[in-house]
């Protein structure tokens, strides 16, 4: 885009040639006389005094807002819902920009989530029109509205500063809102903080951006036009709602040029998505490199476009790709319908790959064969276990097999096979090469893979055959926690490795004599690690302490072989909801979340169920007060089963029907 | 073209210098050696900070503070201030800036704007005229003086924050949404400059003019943020004379009184759709044929969004709002219809 000429804003009727000398400096400078404009700085600099270059400044801040303010237009809702889920909606008047001089208005999505009846926008003239909403940008934000009848109304003016990102960093931006008054705008002077921020799709800035303003221009010192105010989600690093933000220094403005860009589309009526690729990648940790692919999501543009375990993507969107973050970074600004184009080695080989994004990644459901196995000492998995009626059990596999090969690869281990089932489509068949009894011949046999149940699996594995017979008590150090942490462990165990149970009680819970007790009897039973967490206050546990059990696992794993797929997370009462956040913020290496009488109340998870990251939940009584959770849950892809509890009001471990729990434990480790 | 391409090459970036002309003639001026503060607001700063007080009192428990600011406002030693809990004991302590410690009496307060003014019977390093306060716009840069979170102590300078006025506003027109109560004009500041211990504090403009005072912490449940805002001198002017004069200012309620024969929605010949939801919009749903409301054009389906100025956000607001308004009143309502908005005048 050729940048619009700067001199242009100052032969318009609203800045008068005859401003103060540092505009008609600018103007100088813009014919590109650099020189002189050099002598011209020294030569009124001689007459300049301290005071009078604050009050230019301030001019200057004025002058730019006051070029823009008539493309700021406050927008008032009417009859809308008060609440959407658990968010309040402000009811007050919010701030809109204008782009097309025949009605058309950006602003965010934050004033308009309760379906309004009537949106009623007035303009900097005082004229009030009904507006409707056209279309809606769910990437940035964004609403476009349209007001009839109307013409010649004042457009946002691109600034040119956003050809050059790389200049935009310490340039003067002014926030204007209409919020307070629809004739004058509201005027907060601020720096351009930093480019690309929300994954590349924000500017920015330590303007005040609150909701006085969200919506409204953020403008540099000419009075041109940077982007639209909003209140989006700035990305990974940042905890908290955007609008938490707006006495932190840090705010947010989604280019012009890029609304603009979409603008022809929003104004046909189309919405606009984030782009999603489907991919998964074998390490989830944002900052951990390089971004090698585990596999694709089944029905997804990386599937689509045969993206394969082992690949390591490179490059993507002009940008190098050393860490999941970058990859983030290049697809943030990528709508949905969109191509994605993209580098990655394979097998020594630089392939360029393009895809088309997708607005929807379908609802992801872990994958079921129906199968118990272990490693074999002499390679492949040995099949310990087949679930009747499941699709290992359709395709004729039996105990004692021996599965050599998945899809022509060998090196099947339990870790492969569970990365290969992660990704698996429904309705594909996996190949498998297996030996049975003492043939030497590798027999094909062909399941197709099932989603994964809500029901507990009908069938045990064998019976641990040496019984646990001795445990030890293991104090787990926390670093700086204060809160006293045990480890029960089996002392022999064939074959490991060891699932491991992580529990939040109750706050203040048993004395630890009967507790240990208790668990001792448990891991003698299901020759499981259980390690107990007991809360650092008596009365309660606050929301710092959920990352002991991240710790905890990391401490254990130091010392012991623990099974990556049978890492629970269990929690009795509140702690139970404690156990439910610290299990889905470490999803990528919890398997499942066991709940006793927790009452989840209004939980909804923020993120969807993803292969390789899939929790499994158990909620053991509580059952009536949890239909809303476990809803959202099952919607998000997760697998919940809900068993009756005989606990009653006393909540304890101890009356815990064991059998269940017992189920579902050794269902978490069959494929 | 490509001469062109040059062209605008360079304009573009002398746009870059253009922006940069303050620093650039920071670095240009020292060589002529006139100025060394050129762009720097310390003189004013400093100047405005020795008219500034740290005022302790009361509090220090439930969460109260137990201090707040202040500003000399003659040369007598009256100081300016917030009326609060920090003022519930017999002497309060004034600090200035130069260290001199006084203990102040209350010479009076006005419940109405919550601003106090004490004595400390004895004169200032130096002090705001009041007479000479000026009055601000939308976009003046500010420096906000006050001793936030109490941070300074003894002869410790207090808190100069810089700002600029983003908004003049009025808050009576957010009743419902602020807790004040002062209700009018305020200057609204783009910083957070009513933090505990600032309210009482002085706004100036950056050549040292007095502009406003700084108010209690607030919050707009509207917006759902904290408001920074200042009230302008002229807002106080008169007020402080008057306690300056001895005068005692009474508690003004300002309740909204119900009109005695309210308007009657039935009577005027309009029917509601049903009000089954907190937040029913006021659709129209009939209009009795021959009414008032049809003679005046009233049509059912039309959406009301606002009567005589009062935002009607729901069938709640509507029937609040009429009970104000006398039959005798006339009435203007703006509605909504298919999509467009219209005035329509209901006369008595």
């Amino acid at each position: 885009m050729l940048p619009v000429p700067h001199n242009s804003i100052f032969t318009t009727a609203e800045l008068p040639t005859c401003g103060p000398r540092s505009i008609a400096i600018r103007w100088v400078l813009s014919l590109g006389l650099l020189m002189f404009s050099v002598t011209a700085f020294a030569q009124h600099s001689a007459s300049i005094d301290a005071d009078d270059l604050l009050r230019r400044e301030e001019e200057a801040f004025r002058r730019a807002a006051a070029a823009a303010q008539h493309v700021a237009v406050q927008i008032e809702s009417f009859g809308s819902l008060q609440r959407v889920g658990e968010e309040l909606v402000s009811d007050g008047p919010t701030t809109g920009t204008i782009v097309g001089e025949d009605g058309w208005i950006i602003s965010t999505m934050h004033s308009f989530r309760g379906q309004p009846a009537s949106i009623l926008v007035t303009l900097a003239d005082g004229r009030r029109l009904s507006a409707r909403i056209v279309a809606r940008d769910y990437s940035r934000e964004l609403v476009l509205l349209k007001v009839d009848g109307v013409e010649g109304l004042p457009v946002a003016r691109l600034s040119s500063l956003l050809d050059d990102r790389q200049s935009l960093v310490g340039r003067w931006a002014i926030a204007l809102g209409k919020v307070y008054d629809p004739r004058t705008a509201s005027q907060s002077v601020g720096i351009v903080s930093a480019t690309g921020r929300a994954y590349g799709r924000a500017l920015q800035t330590d303007a005040k951006i609150s909701p006085i303003n969200y919506g409204g221009p953020l403008v540099d010192v000419f009075g041109r036009v940077l982007g639209v105010l909003a209140p989006i989600t700035p990305g990974p690093f940042v905890e908290g709602g955007a609008d938490q933000l707006y006495d932190s220094g840090i705010g947010f403005a989604i280019p012009l040029d890029d609304i603009l860009a979409r603008l022809p589309r929003m104004k046909a009526g189309e919405d606009i998505h984030p782009g999603k690729l489907g991919i998964v990648t074998t390490n989830q940790n944002e900052m951990a490199g390089p971004v090698v692919v585990a596999g694709s999501m089944p029905g997804t543009p990386a599937g689509r476009v045969g993206l394969q375990a082992g690949d390591v993507i490179v490059a993507a969107e002009g940008l190098v790709i050393r860490r999941l973050a970058d990859l983030q970074q290049a697809l943030g600004p990528v709508d949905a319908g969109h191509p994605f184009r993209f580098t990655l080695w394979r097998r020594g080989n630089r392939i360029d790959l393009t895809a088309e994004l997708a607005a929807e990644i379908p609802t992801y459901r872990k994958r079921l064969l129906g199968l118990w196995a272990g490693d074999a000492p002499e390679g492949g998995l040995r099949i310990t276990q087949v679930e009747p009626g499941t699709p290992a059990a359709v395709a004729g596999l039996q105990v004692g097999d021996r599965l050599v090969e998945l899809d022509g690869h060998r090196q099947l281990s339990r870790e492969t096979l569970r990365r290969a089932l992660a990704v698996a489509e429904l309705d594909q068949e996996l190949e498998f090469s297996v030996l049975r009894n003492k043939q030497d011949e590798l027999m094909p046999v062909r399941v197709k893979p099932a989603e994964w149940p809500d029901e507990l699996p009908r069938i045990m594995p064998p019976a641990i055959e040496t019984a646990v017979a001795e445990t030890r008590i293991v104090d787990i150090q926390l670093g700086d926690f204060p809160n006293h942490a045990y480890a029960i462990v089996p002392q022999k165990v064939d074959p490991p490795p060891l699932g491991l149970l992580i529990v939040f009680p109750e706050p203040g819970e048993l004395p630890s004599e009967s507790s240990e007790a208790y668990w001792r009897d448990f891991v003698t039973a299901y020759g499981w690690i259980v390690a107990v967490i007991n809360s650092r206050n008596p009365h309660a546990w606050s929301l710092e302490e959920l990352e002991l059990a991240q710790r905890t696992l990391g401490r254990l794993q130091q010392h012991y072989s623990i099974d990556p797929a049978r890492v629970v997370v269990g929690g009795l009462g509140i702690g139970g909801r404690l156990a439910v956040l610290a299990g889905l913020s470490a999803r990528d290496r919890v398997a499942g979340v066991l709940l006793i009488d927790t009452d989840l109340g209004q939980f909804a998870p923020r993120q969807a169920n993803m292969p390789m990251q899939s929790v499994d939940f158990l909620l053991v009584g509580g059952a009536s007060t949890n239909a809303s959770a476990v809803e959202a849950l099952r919607a998000a892809g997760y697998s919940v089963i809900e068993v009756e509890s005989t606990a009653g009001e006393q909540k304890d471990w101890r009356i815990v029907p064991a059998e269940p729990v017992q189920l579902w434990l050794a269902g978490l480790g069959r494929f | 073209m490509r001469l062109m391409a040059i062209l605008l090459e360079v304009a573009n970036r002398s746009t870059a210098l253009a922006e940069a002309c303050g620093l650039l003639l920071l670095m240009i001026l020292p060589l002529h050696g006139n100025e060394s503060s050129l762009g720097s607001a310390n003189r004013v700063a400093v100047a405005a900070e020795l008219k500034t007080v740290k005022i302790y009192g009361a509090g220090g428990f439930r969460g109260l503070d137990a201090y707040q600011s202040g500003f000399y406002i003659s040369g007598d030693g009256h100081v300016l201030t917030v009326w609060s809990t920090v003022l519930d004991v017999d002497r309060v302590l004034v600090v200035s800036s130069d260290g001199s410690r006084h203990e102040a009496r209350v010479v009076g307060v006005d419940p109405n704007l919550e601003i106090a003014v004490l004595a400390t019977d004895a004169p200032p390093p130096a002090w705001f005229d009041l007479d000479q306060a000026r009055q601000a716009e939308v976009g003046c840069r500010v420096l906000a003086v006050s001793n936030l979170y109490g941070i300074a102590a003894g002869s410790e300078m207090s808190s100069v924050q810089r700002g600029v006025v983003m908004a003049i506003t009025d808050l009576q027109a957010r009743r419902g949404s602020i807790e004040s109560v002062y209700r009018g004009p305020v200057y609204v500041l783009d910083t957070p400059i009513n933090n505990p211990g600032a309210a009482g504090g002085a706004l100036v403009d950056l050549q040292g003019n007095l502009l406003a005072m700084l108010g209690k912490e607030l919050r707009d449940s509207r917006a759902n943020i904290w408001l920074n805002y200042a009230i302008p001198v002229a807002q106080l002017r008169e007020s402080i004379q008057r306690i300056l004069a001895g005068q005692t200012i009474q508690r003004v309620e300002e309740v909204r009184q119900p009109a005695d024969r309210p308007v009657d929605l039935a009577a005027l010949g309009i029917a509601l759709i049903p009000n089954v939801l907190d937040k029913t919009p006021a659709y129209v749903d009939q209009i009795r044929p021959g009414s008032r409301a049809e003679q005046a054009g009233l049509q059912p389906d039309d959406l009301i969004l606002f009567v005589n100025q009062t935002r009607i956000a729901s069938q709640k607001d509507l029937l609040d709002e009429l009970q104000f308004i006398d039959r005798a009143d006339r009435l203007v309502w703006l509605v909504q219809r298919r999509n467009r908005v219209l005035e329509i005048v209901v006369n008595p």
